[in-house]
């Protein structure tokens, strides 16, 4: 793994790692809400930072047969969602290269510090 | 104060304008008992190889390119540095030349000696051009009589050369100004402090010798230790082109400098395990004897690099060790860590010496300045600290967020790398911001050459730039090695910083030469990522760390300093009774200062 170059990010609507608070994503880079992971509620980022990528996996989801790669934050390990390497649904293929974050694992950084 | 120009000599004129045949101004007349041996340079060769015949003799004669007379002057003059007086006189007398006339062989001796009145006189006889280069030349003069005169404590006669004389050949007031003030230190050892000169009796005499140079022709007064300049040119060229230079220049003449055809061979490679995670950082004690690592596990380790055995580890921490700086002095030890402190460790006993806390983010970097007291970090949270080692704040400075920074050999020099992509270049003395340079992606590690006149930037896009930080230039791109998300630690390597080491995330390590951009060699033994590359020149080795969770070290050449001899299968409690049995030798040999390694 090594000695990760941890990204911090600017503005308004920070989503962090829950455990060690390493910035992951931007709000303005939600794409939709419309998903559901593990742990529940989970939101679909165009782009995210800080994040290492496991094995990938094929997996069967509501929306049809994906291979995903699970995601981890880069500096505590632990699992925050997956990303999408291939759909085979054709109406699925916009997914892919985009990351899901589940919404438990993850918070708004800005909307702690109320600097909203 | 008139000056004979022209008579029989006109400036300018050289020893190259001059008839290699012997028929030089300088040369004196043929002493009459040894007519036989000056019939002439070119006939005095003939009688270097009695038994051959004269066709062959003239063969060997060396057709050479430099006027004679220039190349004898040179020898004459190595022999009358080296003391060499009969060969001198013989050498003169054979060969028709001589090393300096008369008018500047009396001017050389009057400075010597310090005779301020008959290095005047001389000065105006010998014909050094225009009067602006006469004034110049008898201010040096001037100014080294005033000094010395300071320095005998003649103050009243001191204060007359002062305003009558020096006052009168430069119109620097300023130059005048400091030489004024000098008049007000209290002692010889003062004055000699203040002034950074080494007072008569030391080498200030010879250096006006050297400084007054300039006013006259070489051809008349051949520049001082000529050859030896000469020599080191030599070498300095053949360090230049040679194309690893990983070992210092021996001083040989004989033959041509070169650096071995085998660089970092692979098979001299040593490897140290001992962290139970990724190790982050390594760094070579500055004499070169010791390494310290930092790990993922939290711990780091001082290891000898005798037999390459743990000699102490140091936990404490609480979070990774990403960082780890060396006192000057090789005592002390202060380590960097995610949990937001840094820690000093003694070295010898291994104890832990003090927390440092101040930052609130991951601490990126730390650095001593100069002395062993006092040492600078950088951390993520938009803060430059400097710490004294008792565990003071001494100043904080809000800065970007800083994910590198190094400092200066003379400590004047403070780079920072921030979250964006620029480096942010500090005067340390005043803190200031001086200047920025720009990379197209955030920079990951910095490294800064010994001279400080360059500097090299890993990037997040997989990019190692070289920056010329007087011309403020990036000047050249390192490629080959792959890199991303994770920070590797490059680093200047090689004698005189001349080549440029990175590790890459497949385990490699590449090596550059700095001048050229070419790849030298590429290192493989590591299984996985490496974090960091250093080198040191006591120890001759470049050393990386990597998520192996191991540590290499890579001599530079057979028989370099680290690579001494493997310790064999026996034991460590064999060793170790050896060792206390044996000999007190190899105790005393570990503790002395003398080189600890087996060639």
């Amino acid at each position: 793994m090594g000695y990760m170059h941890q990204v911090f990010l600017g503005g308004k609507g920070v989503y962090a790692c829950r455990d060690c608070h390493t910035h992951i994503a931007l709000r303005s880079r939600v794409e939709s809400k419309q998903y559901t992971g593990q742990y529940g509620r989970a939101l679909l980022f165009v782009d995210v930072v800080n994040v290492r990528a496991g094995d990938e996996d094929k997996r069967s989801m509501t929306t049809g047969v994906h291979i995903v790669r699970d995601i981890y934050c880069m500096r505590c390990n632990k699992y925050v969602g997956w990303t999408y390497i291939k759909a085979f649904e054709p109406d699925q293929r916009f997914k892919e290269g985009k990351f899901i974050l589940e919404r438990e694992r993850i918070y708004d950084v800005t909307r702690e510090w109320g600097v909203y | 104060m008139t000056h004979p120009l022209g008579g029989s000599h006109a400036p300018g004129e050289g020893a190259a304008a001059m008839s290699g045949n012997g028929a030089g101004p300088w040369q004196s007349p043929p002493p009459s008992s040894n007519s036989a041996n000056s019939a002439g340079p070119s006939s005095a060769g003939l009688k270097r190889y009695p038994g051959l015949a004269q066709e062959a003799q003239r063969a060997c004669l060396r057709d050479s390119q430099f006027d004679e007379e220039q190349v004898v002057r040179l020898l004459l003059q190595e022999l009358h540095d080296r003391g060499f007086v009969d060969t001198f006189a013989q050498l003169q007398r054979e060969s028709g030349y001589t090393l300096e006339n008369e008018p500047i062989a009396r001017f050389r001796n009057a400075i010597l000696a310090g005779e301020w009145d008959a290095v005047e006189e001389a000065l105006l006889t010998i014909g050094i051009g225009t009067q602006e280069n006469v004034n110049a030349a008898l201010f040096i003069i001037k100014r080294q009589q005033f000094l010395e005169l300071l320095e005998a404590r003649q103050l009243k006669q001191a204060l007359l050369v002062l305003q009558n004389e020096l006052g009168a050949l430069t119109t620097d007031t300023q130059q005048l100004h400091r030489l004024s003030r000098l008049l007000m230190c209290p002692s010889p050892e003062d004055l000699r402090a203040t002034a950074a000169w080494d007072g008569g009796g030391g080498r200030s005499r010879f250096l006006v010798l050297e400084s007054l140079q300039t006013y006259i022709s070489p051809g008349k007064m051949v520049p001082v230790h000529r050859m030896e300049t000469l020599f080191n040119q030599a070498i300095a060229h053949q360090c230049d082109t040679c194309r690893y230079h990983v070992r210092p220049a021996a001083q040989g003449l004989y033959v041509d400098h070169t650096c071995p055809e085998s660089v970092f061979p692979q098979d001299l490679q040593i490897s140290m395990s001992g962290h139970d995670d990724e190790v982050w950082y390594v760094a070579f004690s500055p004499d070169g004897r010791y390494l310290a690592s930092g790990s993922r596990d939290k711990t780091c380790i001082i290891w000898s690099m005798r037999d390459h055995s743990v000699v102490h580890r140091l936990t404490g921490h609480e979070g990774e060790v990403s960082y780890l700086a060396w006192s000057p002095d090789c005592k002390s030890l202060v380590s960097a860590s995610s949990d937001k402190t840094l820690r000093l460790w003694d070295v010898e006993s291994g104890e832990h010496m003090q927390t440092f806390r101040g930052h609130e983010e991951t601490v990126s970097s730390c650095h001593w300045l100069g002395d062993s007291d006092r040492f600078i970090s950088g951390g993520l949270d938009h803060r430059i600290i400097i710490w004294s080692t008792s565990g003071n704040i001494v100043k904080q400075i809000s800065s970007p967020r800083v994910h590198d920074l190094t400092v200066s050999a003379d400590c004047k020099l403070l780079l920072v790398a921030d979250d964006k992509s620029d480096i942010h270049a500090y005067d340390l003395t005043t803190l200031t911001f001086m200047y920025n340079l720009e990379e197209p992606a955030e920079v990951m590690s910095l490294a800064l050459s010994a001279d400080a006149q360059y500097c090299l930037a890993e990037l997040r896009n997989g990019e190692l730039h070289m920056w010329d930080l007087g011309t403020r230039m990036r000047i050249r791109a390192f490629s080959g090695h792959t890199q991303g998300q994770y920070v590797i630690r490059c680093t200047f390597a090689g004698i005189d910083d001349r080549l440029v080491a990175t590790g890459s995330e497949d385990g490699t390590v590449f090596v550059w030469n700095r001048d050229t951009g070419r790849l030298i060699v590429q290192l493989r033994g590591h299984t996985d990522t490496i974090n960091v590359c250093s080198w040191n020149t006591a120890a001759a080795a470049l050393v990386t760390a990597a998520d192996d969770r191991t540590i290499r070290i890579w001599p530079a050449y057979h028989g370099a300093p680290s690579d001494c001899e493997r310790p064999s299968g026996q034991s460590t409690g064999a060793s170790e009774a050896s060792d206390n049995e044996d000999s007190a030798g190899s105790e005393i040999h570990s503790t002395s200062n003398s080189v600890d390694f087996v060639d």
